[in-house]
């Protein structure tokens, strides 16, 4: 197996050399290799300077020659940074000390694994400028393969392990790469090198499943939880649903931690509501959950039973009718996701549904995950009637 | 007895790929069913996963039981390969593959989280409040502290492969149809559809050809149609470079993936899975093969 590896990259080397430089990117991505990846990206032994941290407090930030000469630099720059301000220009201020340190670059494998560590700290993790930045700490020239043989074995594959890091965290935050980076990568690993094969990859698949999606959500998800929930509502409820929030306990929309009921309502759902006969309970099941990306959302469904309207007959057919589940009538999400808040809600739907306070409701409310010893049908143990009884 | 005759020409032809419309499918495949139909490699682990017999696992079963068992699954199915026991459906456009009703529908089906390299999370296969298939647990993307994982976070619902007599693999064949259909209730989260095919030589063994499922989230059901033409090829996590269409000839089994990277709670209810075949889809493969 090793044989034909080796033969088939020297054979591609060959015959890569040979033809015309204007192969698109996309034709040199259908070559396959394996991606040799490195240990756990946390693997990186990190040194710091106790006596420099002292340091820092007295004002006396300028590296001694002795540490400019040392491989325990890159750590001390981030800490340093983080005391300050955390922002991309402090990112790039860092990564500048660094290259200006020394001519040569020492430890760059290093600061570049330290780097991708605060890059979360710095809020630069979205950034693509921040990885050509870190990317461009690479000497230029110095890692591109000149012969066969070179280019056979994994030139320099410290190097190369490491910038393919680099782009696992692009892949990993979402971050397309741009020309910028290939230019970069080119001129650092060449163009056979395992990188740039990564960096193609990327810019194959990534545009190809951007947009596949069928709910799509904002790029920027609003931290209001009002604004969230009527994203969430929209998303689960029928097209024509309306929309309206209720405020309570004296809250408004502009005060803080507003304690509110967002409510989700379709004309038909009223329709069907009103013809709802008095004598069937109605149903505020819950919780459920909804996750717009990493936001997780709460939501109830006020349900009617689960047999058809008018149709006697069917219940006399258990099976499948048992396990049936009644139309929607509403939907909401609130903040407290109590009974009481729940209750409140029923109160305010009455308000555009009149015949609702005829119906008793029952909450059955439950946790998905938890065990249920009842059959599917039976009453929940909590029971409430609103409404005139 | 023409008419037997007839029919068996047709399987014959459609199976290996005589007939026109399948011919196009690589010549490999139709190898290989030949090879695995005269080869017992693989050893079925417990015998209790043939259907025909419910025997103690712990105990083991004596040899002649065993053939006697084996030699009758196996008449059974030369005699339902003879007298064609599936041509009433074997021309549907659409083949329900699991519909779910209660906790005895989903015995073919195995959860594996990512506990088995010392991740955190967690996933269960439960009746949802309705009798369909649940399937929730928590993802935990914590890594495991062993100094060589570099992430964590998964959870899986996979078909549990299906055995023939004397232990061969038993595949689906899914050549008529060319979308998989599944109705479904999410919570709003990204999972993915996985394919398993029989691989003959060992480096194939990892292949699983997978696409992305999005879930709508509510209390509606969505019906989710994914052509075949859409999976693409990945092996031990990485999506390879050289692509091939699924080989839907040998499917060994369907499963779902959880693995989002986000920390939390996911359920998941399922009402069936179903192959169909849907004449306005002409897409043979979505993605560039450019080796060729």
């Amino acid at each position: 197996m090793a044989t034909i590896k080796f033969l088939r990259s020297a054979i591609y080397h060959l015959s890569a050399s040979r033809l015309p430089a204007t192969r698109t990117v996309l034709q040199q991505s259908a070559l396959q290799t394996k991606i040799i990846v490195g240990p756990a990206c946390h693997s990186a032994q990190i040194h710091t300077c106790q006596q420099r941290r002292a340091e820092i407090g007295r004002g006396n930030i300028h590296p001694s020659k002795l540490e400019k000469s040392s491989l325990a630099i890159s750590k001390t720059l981030f800490e340093e940074a983080t005391l300050a301000e955390v922002n991309k220009e402090t990112f790039r201020k860092v990564v500048k000390t660094f290259t200006e340190y020394d001519k040569r670059r020492r430890g760059h494998i290093q600061f570049i694994e330290t780097a991708l560590r605060y890059m979360k700290d710095f809020r630069v993790e979205k950034d693509v400028d921040a990885y050509n930045a870190l990317l461009d700490v690479f000497p230029k020239g110095k890692y591109v393969p000149e012969n066969v043989i070179q280019s056979i074995y994994n030139h320099f594959p410290e190097q190369q392990i490491c910038a393919i890091k680099v782009l696992q965290m692009m892949e990993d935050n979402t971050v397309l790469p741009n020309n910028e980076t290939k230019d970069i990568l080119i001129s650092v690993f060449g163009k056979r090198a395992h990188p740039v094969k990564k960096y193609q990859r990327l810019m194959y698949w990534f545009p190809k499943f951007r947009n596949i999606n069928p709910f799509p959500l904002p790029k920027e998800l609003p931290t209001e939880p009002t604004k969230l929930s009527e994203i969430g509502l929209k998303r689960i409820a029928e097209y024509e649903a309306e929309l309206k929030v209720y405020y309570l306990n004296g809250t408004t929309a502009e005060s803080e931690n507003a304690e509110f009921i967002a409510n989700a309502q379709s004309p038909e759902q009223r329709e069907l509501l009103a013809e709802h006969p008095p004598v069937r309970p109605l149903y505020v099941e819950g919780a459920f959950h909804l996750w717009l990306r990493s936001s997780k959302l709460t939501y109830f469904v006020l349900r009617g039973d689960p047999f058809a309207l008018g149709d006697e007959g069917a219940s006399d057919q258990d099976v499948p009718q048992t396990h049936a589940e009644g139309p929607v009538f509403a939907m909401c999400m609130t903040n407290s996701n109590s009974q009481e808040t729940l209750q409140s809600w029923i109160k305010n739907l009455q308000e555009d549904n009149p015949h609702l306070a005829r119906i008793p409701v029952i909450f059955n409310l439950f946790n998905l995950g938890e065990s249920r010893t009842e059959p599917v049908r039976s009453l929940p143990t909590e029971t409430q009637l609103i409404g005139d009884s | 007895m023409s008419s037997c005759k007839s029919r068996l020409l047709l399987r014959c032809s459609v199976r290996y790929g005589l007939l026109p419309f399948i011919s196009s499918r690589p010549p490999l495949a139709c190898q290989r069913t030949g090879v695995s139909l005269l080869l017992c490699r693989h050893q079925q682990s417990d015998s209790s996963s043939n259907s025909s017999s419910s025997t103690d696992t712990s105990k083991k079963e004596p040899y002649s039981k065993f053939l006697t068992r084996n030699l009758k699954m196996w008449g059974g199915e030369i005699y339902d390969r003879l007298v064609c026991s599936n041509l009433d459906t074997m021309f549907d456009t659409t083949r329900s593959m699991w519909r779910f009703a209660g906790t005895d529908s989903f015995k073919d089906f195995q959860v594996l989280t990512d506990q088995d390299i010392g991740g955190q999370s967690w996933a269960k296969l439960e009746p949802s409040r309705n009798n369909k298939l649940l399937f929730h647990g928590n993802l935990c993307t914590t890594v495991p502290r062993d100094g060589e994982t570099a992430r964590s976070g998964y959870c899986s619902l996979k078909s549990k492969q299906q055995f023939v007599s004397f232990n061969r693999k038993k595949h689906m064949d899914l050549t008529p149809f060319n979308s998989l259909n599944l109705r479904l209730r999410g919570d709003g989260r990204a999972y993915m559809v996985n394919i398993m095919t029989e691989g003959y030589f060992t480096d194939y063994h990892d292949d699983i050809w997978s696409y992305f499922l999005f879930t709508r989230g509510g209390p509606y059901w969505q019906d989710v149609s994914i052509p075949f033409s859409k999976f693409f090829l990945s092996s031990r996590g990485r999506i390879q470079d050289r692509q091939a269409a699924v080989d839907l000839e040998l499917v060994n089994a369907i499963g779902l993936t959880m693995a989002d990277a986000i920390d939390g709670e996911f359920a998941l209810e399922i009402d069936s899975i179903a192959a169909s075949y849907d004449a306005t889809h002409t897409e043979e493969f979505a993605y560039e093969m450019y080796h060729k």
